[in-house]
């Protein structure tokens, strides 16, 4: 029995050393050679300093830029504490936060009709931490975008066209906007257009 | 729904049947011990494993051994994951000086990662160490082994005859390590790295993003897990959102190849069954049921999700799906992989009983949520790694059994006779299963502890503590996350519903393999009942629905259906 015992507790360790020290560092290995980017967590730097990530969303408030979903991760949009609301969809609480929230969202952007409402931009990810809005939630605020900061329309609907995630090989997933690289490149633009105002707005790259 | 949207789910499901199929040729070769093809890298490792454990692969044993073996070794990997998470504050990996864990969600978690259950009472970028993270993928490796090892034993069980052995376990567990899980975990680790899933032993990366805005994102060894975490049908995932978070699930693509993980191998095990039985028509009848079950399920979770909540479209929200605008219930999805992919994950993850989520299940619909209760209740739609598989044959034997009964002859089952040992211990495993969801949950909602943790009001509450025991009793994990089930209540009554909820049926079903191995083989006459075909079909389903529908429907009735109810009457709970 005690020999059989010391088997048990041998294949213990062993597999332990395999599965889990063994098979993550390799895996580790492989990401450090093949792919270093990724495996650092995709990190946009601007000016060598990190300003995020293009997976992960970020806390775009400002009327100036293209605000993203609702995010109940911390404060917002808080890598270190994903999460979702957990809301039921008959919880009565809910829907006062949604009320406000769909409100909010007709106040800010006038040029969009109640019962037109984006049914993204007004709910909140999983994670918290989604960096995508759907496209009409992206063209939605384009309006008040071009009106805050004196761009065209027309070149701000261009700019959402130009930055659509697709289906991927034409299939799979809902096309979307990634709000992370929409708002870069808008940076852009306003950076163009009105140098004061991107000072002001991106402090981030400046 | 929308044509692209189902497009999509066929074919990621079309591709899990596809891929099944000679994945279950390769793995009845390995359970037959015949050549495969990764024998010339392999056999070599293996045969220094079993030199240092000095374990003879020829020398099988009974069941009892068998069984006995395993939980001895479960036992022994649940202590050492305990210990490790007890005390990282001592362990390498830890930059964040995380403290060691409280001992009862301790108990919760390592019970929770043997079991193949995952059920997560933490969030893990907010407790873990990437130390205690790499320990929890050992035992997601091991569990997976480990039920898929006792699948094994029971379909000897069968296919041997006037017989005692049922095997070795040290054989059967390395083989299915070194020759199923290490290398699928490694091809997909891969690929999921490649597609912006994180692999570092840093923990968190302070940045300052464009607005100014200081941003702490938290990361490691990340790919490493998701991988043997879908394949392994665990679902316990790096971060408090699983999949939901980026990290874990960065796109469409991923999202796919995660069900993918999840689903082929399950399925895969279903038709290994036939080959290794020699009667492919009644792996492939078992197949039908399971698939038939998923289907139905799927249509109604994706129609409810697509058809989105009444009391946002009143408020001014635009619920119908259109060329821009996703619709639908969106609350607690990602944009980008859409209602659509999102229906499918949340359908797979509790059929195959993975439990990894890419949403929160908790904000999903009333009647969506309740098929995915119903997925785990019955816990055999292809199921988690070997498990679901014996919950098959376990209601077949009680379909077998009731067939019987109705014609008046002693039941048959390819071959063997069904008897008094063999129902009663596979009415036991069922009964089981039963008894630990709804016990526990009647006390739930009758005790201050138990009712403490719900976040919904009205009966979608009730609906939080249904699910909490039935995804802990069907070893699925996923949750109802508004539920606060760090509490000394939850840990302590989760953790054992996790543990007899996992061990009882496997017992009686080890058993069963035990008792029908000793019996003569009878040669099929006119009147067997054949084990394939339409009708056989429809005497398990049948026996599904039946024993399912009257054991749990009372339970749903108070919770999502009555929720259901009083959304179409337009009432809200507060």
């Amino acid at each position: 029995m005690i020999k059989e015992l010391a088997r048990m507790i041998k294949l213990t360790i062993l597999l332990y050393i395999i599965c889990s020290l063994g098979y993550t560092f390799l895996i580790w290995g492989i990401g450090k050679i093949a792919f270093p980017f990724q495996a650092g967590g995709s990190i946009v730097y601007k000016n060598s300093k990190p300003i995020g990530s293009m997976l992960i969303g970020e806390k775009f408030t400002s009327s100036y830029i293209f605000n993203g979903r609702p995010s109940y991760a911390g404060n917002g949009y808080n890598g270190t504490e994903s999460g979702g609301s957990n809301y039921a969809p008959t919880n009565g609480k809910y829907i006062a936060v949604e009320k406000k929230l769909i409100d909010r969202f007709l106040k800010e952007n006038p040029s969009v009709k109640k019962g037109e409402v984006p049914a993204d931009i007004i709910t909140g990810s999983g994670s918290g931490l989604g960096p995508y809005i759907s496209i009409a939630a992206a063209l939605d605020q384009v309006s008040r975008i071009s009106s805050l900061t004196g761009i065209p329309k027309a070149v701000l609907n261009r700019l959402v066209k130009h930055n659509i995630s697709y289906r991927q090989l034409g299939i799979f997933g809902t096309p979307g906007v990634n709000t992370v690289k929409l708002n870069l490149k808008l940076s852009l633009l306003i950076k163009k257009y009105n140098f004061k105002l991107y000072k002001h707005i991106f402090k981030g790259l400046v | 729904m929308t044509y692209t949207g189902v497009l999509q789910i066929l074919i990621t499901l079309a591709a899990m049947v596809i891929a099944a199929v000679p994945l279950s040729k390769y793995l009845a070769h390995i359970f037959n011990n015949e050549y495969t093809f990764l024998d010339a890298i392999v056999n070599p490792v293996e045969n220094l494993t079993f030199k240092f454990l000095k374990v003879n692969t020829n020398e099988e044993t009974d069941w009892v051994k068998y069984l006995k073996t395993g939980i001895i070794v479960n036992f022994f990997m649940l202590a050492i994951v305990y210990l490790i998470l007890r005390f990282q504050n001592f362990l390498p990996f830890n930059q964040m000086h995380y403290p060691g864990m409280p001992w009862a969600l301790d108990f919760n978690t390592a019970i929770s990662f043997i079991t193949n259950t995952n059920w997560q009472n933490y969030a893990g970028e907010e407790a873990l160490s990437n130390f205690s993270q790499m320990a929890l993928v050992f035992l997601q490796f091991t569990s997976a082994a480990t039920g898929l090892v006792f699948a094994v034993a029971f379909i000897r069980g069968i296919v041997r005859h006037e017989a005692k052995y049922v095997g070795n376990f040290y054989a059967d567990f390395i083989k299915t390590i070194y020759r199923i899980f290490l290398p699928l975990a490694i091809i997909f680790a891969v690929i999921m790295l490649s597609q912006g899933v994180p692999q570092t032993f840093i923990m968190q990366k302070k940045v300052t993003n464009m607005t100014g805005v200081k941003q702490k994102l938290s990361m490691g060894p990340v790919a490493s897990m998701v991988s043997i975490e879908n394949l392994g049908t665990n679902g316990g995932g790096f971060y408090g959102a699983n999949a939901a978070q980026p990290y874990e699930n960065p796109n469409p693509l991923t999202n796919a190849l995660t069900i993918f993980m999840m689903g082929t191998i399950p399925i895969a095990l279903f038709l290994m069954y036939g080959i290794m039985i020699g009667n492919k028509k009644h792996a492939w009848t078992l197949f039908a049921v399971a698939m038939t079950l998923l289907l139905v399920c799927l249509a109604a979770v994706y129609s409810q999700e697509a058809h989105g909540n009444p009391f946002l479209a009143k408020l001014g929200a635009n619920i119908s799906a259109s060329k821009n605008n996703p619709g639908g219930n969106m609350e607690g999805k990602q944009e980008h992989i859409g209602i659509a992919q999102t229906s499918l994950f949340a359908t797979a993850t509790t059929a195959f009983t993975t439990g990894n989520v890419d949403s929160a299940h908790d904000s999903f619909m009333p009647l969506s949520g309740m098929v995915l209760i119903a997925e785990m209740m019955l816990n055999l739609i292809f199921g988690g790694k070997g498990v679901g598989l014996l919950n098959m044959l376990t209601m077949v034997i009680i379909a077998v059994f009731i067939a019987g009964l109705m014609v008046g002859r002693t039941p048959e089952f390819l071959g063997k006779k069904i008897e008094a040992k063999e129902v009663k211990l596979a009415t036991l495993a069922m009964f089981a299963h039963a008894f630990i969801i709804l016990i526990p949950f009647a006390i739930a909602i009758a005790i201050p502890a138990g009712l403490a943790g719900i976040l919904n009001p009205g009966p979608h509450g009730l609906s939080e503590i249904l699910y909490a025991y039935t995804s802990a009793v069907a070893n699925n994990g996923s949750a109802f996350a508004g539920l606060n089930g760090n509490t000394l209540f939850y840990n302590i009554s989760l953790g054992l519903a996790i543990f007899f909820g996992r061990y009882i049926p496997i017992i009686c079903q080890v058993a069963i393999a035990g008792s029908l191995i000793k019996k003569k083989s009878i040669p099929e006459s006119a009147g067997t009942f054949p084990a394939h075909g339409f009708l056989f079909y429809t005497v398990v389903m049948a026996t599904i629905l039946l024993v399912g529908a009257l054991t749990f429907f009372p339970a749903l009735a108070l919770g999502p259906v009555a929720e259901h109810f009083a959304m179409v009457k337009g009432h809200l709970f507060y």
